[in-house]
């Protein structure tokens, strides 16, 4: 199904920072190589829905990771991008890049 | 010390999605401390690590509700149905109600005026609503926080044909109710009292204690923390002293020592060993600090005589409070007749015990604050329910539509009320915040207020549950009729004529219905709050009769184990005042028992010459005890005769000084110089004639719990020597030339001076002691000030989105006027007289409203009448004025209606 494997945006943008940040990837580390990367402002509780869906989905799984003191003692919850994942972001970069396709020399020229 | 990151408060929390809670809070923290504090500094970093928890308690909220629907949804559909199909699942209706909540948020953004305007209102209404009643609940509902403590009772007696209302037990009344009732687990006595302590190191200190019977704590139902009990036989005279310690006395004066008990004190003068430390918080009776046992001997007591007592116990297991009753009337009837010289007329009281301890005038404006505030919420329904119908009416259309499309009724009222209650919700989310600092500010006021050590002011879960549910309630009632209104509307009309998209529904009666309401709900709540402004107005410039800057006060008292007679105290009395006078940057210094401002002993008293036939027919007035120069101390000024002097000794000539309002009432047209008055029962051997030698202006007498109904307290007073009266516990009153907490150290020096012993207690400066004595009115003042601002705001609002949108809705009808030649005059008139109409009838309403809060409003007030003209001119003016603003401003905008714009088809 076409359906299953369309990403929207901001997932497309949680997953790449999944996948930039490898086994690095949890709720703070993701938050902000985000609105490093972006520039865009985004909270934990935009994040974690998203993840959730994602896990739905089967893109990325999860797992508890160790308590620290800096967080009250409170676990991680660390992500990593699974196979589906990544075809759906390569499949997604390919969409883009076939409606782009053609246009590049004309943008390159105005920049 | 190491930083650390925001508490997040319970409440938040459970509002966090469930599942992720962990991981967020701990996200949260970590980049809290480790990037945004070292990058960005406290202030800001604190403004982003709330900015982040409430965005996501807003998305975990929605997603964990999602979440969970889904869930569901997907169990209901995988159970097997049976071959007639099935009704529609309850996943299904989670997933209609999921849409509807959807669309309800949608239509929050989509008209963010209105929307804000109805979150706003129901937020201040459901705000004031829940503090208020977290006030009512935790002072007057909750109780005592210990199992069926709703069963522990607390008696007293009466004696009706005197008047006395409530007295307490003498020891032999209560020796014989003990073996003689049967309706109660027991019964155990107490009185409170001061109790010194000294021990071998440390200052000594004034605690207040209980002096309990043995089986006291057993009927409250709480055991120590460590340590054991009283035993039966420790409250009996003559056996060997032992005290119990109360949590913060353990903790402040011994640091938790944990090898307390079996160490010795003094207290009061007597050596007692520590057998007990009581739970953290537990202060019973009222508000005390320790307990020592009662040890009365009532062998060497007349009956009648002695301290008088509280009784407690415990209701038995299936006796209801009318049995119990009954049972203590007929012995009190018993021992009546048994005693009629001590007993006679005497009736006994059984009542629950949180209702002795709370006084009934705090109750009832606690029920009145309670009343008044829901007045506040019942106008924010109605503006919200106003703005509903204004913009259900926007949406004719659309719901028409929708009505000829197929779409049932039932199913558009439900998205209707869902919209109303998704902005109730945010609303009252809102509101509980609001709430939550309200009773922050509120404990903040009251910290310095003796209370019941049992009130407990907080948003715990049945505060909660009752913000909930009005939140709820709200949303329905202010949706409700407009969403029927709205879906009922006449298809047909509405889509036949397409001018009349939105003017075709009229707003109608129940509209301006509530506008009237709004208005006289709003006015009656001002007029409550004018009287309590102009009430604490008049405090403010209230002359007490004397000067309270650079006076310093403090409490000193004597026990009968180290000053056992008269003269051990006057001696204590005579060595003090010098001593205190000598102290650098004192001008004068006194001692009284009653300090002014704070009530004083109300005598019965014979004037020489008059006979009583009984001793209910004599007059009554104030006696405070005093020594010389406490008129200088507070600068007063003799009219008549002098002040006390060194010789008015015991074995001097008897003497007293009256207030000018008893000379005026008792010898009215003579001076009262030189006449004589005795104190105490008429035939009474003891007492002596006592000649007035003094006449001093009035001095405020104040009294009352904070000063309540302190309106009605009778002028006449009278001050005798405390030289002739040698009173045990005594007020300091100090002039100084500097501020007076600058002696308080020299003043202890004297007192330990004098008696190593000897705490001083009560430090306070006299303008405090008033500021103590009057307490009530400046917070009810404040809250009732609240209420009425809120409710005028709330008002001036919902008449202004009333009165605009039936403007708007009136353009076309405004454009043809003005096309048939009206001028801006007439459109103006004609808009105003509707809204000044529906003011008028408000206003009249209002001032019926007010009249009637204000007769129980009467004894809150201070010096003024709850009739006040004024203030009640006043009122009708500021909402007036308010009003005619709001009705004007759309009024005017109908006057530049553009024509052409007006009358051009849709």
């Amino acid at each position: 199904m076409m359906n299953r494997h369309f990403l929207g945006e901001f997932e497309q943008i949680v997953l790449l920072a999944i996948m930039r940040l490898g086994p690095d990837a949890y709720g703070v580390t993701i938050r902000r190589e985000i609105e490093a990367r972006t520039g865009r402002s985004v909270s934990l509780g935009a994040i974690y829905p998203t993840l959730h869906r994602l896990e739905e989905k089967g893109f990325v799984s999860s797992y508890t990771g160790e308590p620290t003191a800096t967080r009250g003692g409170r676990a991680k919850r660390h992500f990593l991008i699974e196979a589906p994942g990544m075809a759906a972001v390569r499949a997604s970069r390919e969409m883009i890049e076939s409606l782009w396709r053609g246009f590049e020399t004309d943008m390159e020229g105005e920049g | 010390m190491s930083p650390v990151p925001p508490r997040i408060p319970q409440v938040v929390r459970r509002f966090l999605d469930s599942i992720e809670h962990d991981a967020i809070v701990g996200d949260l923290e970590e980049e809290y401390l480790d990037f945004v504090l070292p990058d960005r500094g406290v202030t800001r970093a604190k403004l982003w690590f709330w900015s982040h928890l409430m965005k996501s308690v807003a998305a975990g909220a929605l997603h964990g509700a999602k979440y969970r629907s889904k869930r569901v949804s997907r169990a209901v559909l995988s159970t097997p149905t049976g071959p007639f199909g099935r009704s529609k699942s309850l996943g299904e209706k989670m997933n209609t109600l999921f849409k509807d909540l959807k669309f309800g948020l949608r239509m929050v953004r989509k008209t963010p005026g209105v929307s804000a305007i109805a979150i706003l209102a129901i937020a201040l209404g459901v705000g004031i609503t829940t503090h208020t009643f977290s006030i009512v609940y935790g002072s007057v509902i909750r109780g005592l926080p210990y199992e069926g403590a709703d069963r522990l009772m607390h008696l007293e007696r009466n004696n009706l044909p005197e008047g006395i209302q409530s007295m307490g037990v003498p020891i032999h009344d209560y020796l014989d109710w003990h073996a003689q009732q049967t309706v109660f687990d027991d019964l155990a006595a107490f009185y409170q009292g001061t109790v010194n302590v000294v021990d071998d190191d440390g200052q000594p200190e004034r605690f207040s204690g209980g002096f309990i019977s043995w089986n006291t704590f057993r009927q409250v139902g709480v055991e120590p923390l460590i340590g054991r009990n009283f035993r039966e036989g420790e409250d009996q005279p003559g056996v060997p002293l032992t005290v119990m310690l109360g949590h913060n006395v353990w903790q402040t004066r011994y640091g938790g020592d944990a090898n307390i008990l079996g160490k010795t004190l003094r207290a009061n003068g007597r050596t007692a060993t520590i057998v007990g430390v009581m739970p953290e918080k537990f202060r019973f009776p009222f508000d005390e600090d320790l307990w020592m046992p009662l040890g009365i001997d009532a062998a060497q007591l007349e009956r009648g005589d002695g301290f008088f007592l509280e009784v407690i116990g415990r209701l038995r297991e299936g006796v209801t409070m009318e049995e119990a009753q009954t049972q203590m009337a007929g012995i009190a009837e018993r021992l009546a007749s048994a005693f009629p010289e001590v007993n006679e007329g005497v009736s006994t009281i059984v009542q629950s015990y949180v209702d002795e301890y709370m006084p009934p005038q705090i109750t009832q404006i606690l029920y009145l604050m309670l009343v008044a505030v829901f007045g506040v919420l019942l106008i924010a329904c109605a503006n919200v329910a106003n703005l509903f119908l204004a913009r259900a009416a926007g949406r004719t259309k659309e719901i028409a539509v929708r009505t000829a499309l197929g779409a049932k009724r039932s199913r558009l009222i439900s998205q209707l009320l869902v919209e109303s209650t998704v902005l109730a919700v945010i609303g009252g989310l809102l509101g509980i915040v609001l709430a939550y600092g309200g009773i922050t500010v509120f404990n903040a006021w009251i910290i310095d207020i003796q209370k019941p050590y049992w009130i407990d002011l907080r948003l715990d879960t049945t505060v909660m549950t009752f913000a909930l549910i009005v939140t709820v309630v709200s949303g329905l009632v202010s949706g409700t009729f407009p969403a029927v209104k709205a879906s009922g509307a006449d298809v047909n009309e509405i889509l036949k004529d397409e001018n009349r998209g939105s003017s075709g529904f009229r707003m109608g009666r129940f509209s301006a219905g509530l506008v009237i309401a709004e208005i006289a709900v709003s006015c009656g709540l001002l007029v409550g709050a004018g009287l309590m402004i102009k009430s604490v107005a008049a405090l403010k410039t209230f002359d007490l009769g004397f000067e309270t800057e650079q006076v310093f006060t403090a409490r000193v008292g004597l026990f009968d184990v180290d000053y056992p007679t008269f003269e051990d105290r006057v001696q204590f009395h005579d060595a003090l005042v010098p001593r205190l006078e000598a102290l650098p940057g004192v001008q004068a210094a006194a001692l009284t028992t009653s300090l002014p401002g704070s009530g004083a002993g109300r005598w019965r008293f014979s004037l020489e010459g008059e006979t009583y036939a009984e001793d209910r027919d004599q007059p009554q007035t104030f006696r405070n005890t005093v020594t010389p120069n406490y008129f200088a101390v507070f600068d007063v000024d003799f009219i008549e005769g002098n002040d006390f002097t060194v010789a008015h000794r015991a074995d001097g000539l008897p003497v007293v000084i009256a207030n000018q309002s008893f000379a005026r009432r008792f010898f009215p047209g003579e001076s009262a110089l030189g006449k004589r008055i005795k104190f105490g029962a008429s035939n009474s051997p003891n007492a002596e004639w006592r000649t007035i030698v003094g006449i001093v202006p009035d001095m405020w007498i104040g009294g009352g719990v904070g000063g309540i109904g302190v309106s009605d307290v009778p002028p006449e007073q009278t001050f005798v020597p405390l030289a002739q009266v040698a009173a045990r516990f005594v007020s300091m009153a100090v002039r100084t030339q500097g501020p007076p907490s600058s002696i308080t150290s020299g003043v202890r020096q004297v007192v330990t001076g004098l008696d190593a012993t000897l705490p001083i207690y009560n430090v306070l400066p006299m303008n405090a002691v008033i500021e103590q004595g009057t307490w009530s009115f400046g917070i009810f003042g404040s809250l009732f000030t609240m209420f009425g601002v809120i409710a005028l705001f709330l008002a001036a609002v919902g008449l202004y989105g009333v009165m605009a949108f039936s403007v708007s809705s009136r353009t076309t009808e405004m454009g043809i006027r003005i096309a048939l030649g009206a001028v801006g005059a007439d459109v103006m008139r004609l808009v105003l007289k509707k809204g000044m109409r529906q003011l008028a009838i408000g206003l009249t309403l209002g001032l019926a409203l007010g009249f009637a809060l204000s007769r129980p409003l009467g004894q809150f007030l201070f010096g003024i009448n709850p009739s006040d003209l004024t203030v009640y001119a006043a009122v009708v003016v500021t909402l007036a004025a308010t009003g005619f603003l709001a009705i004007v401003i759309p009024a005017r905008r109908a006057t530049r209606v553009n024509v052409v714009e007006a009358l051009r088809p849709d």
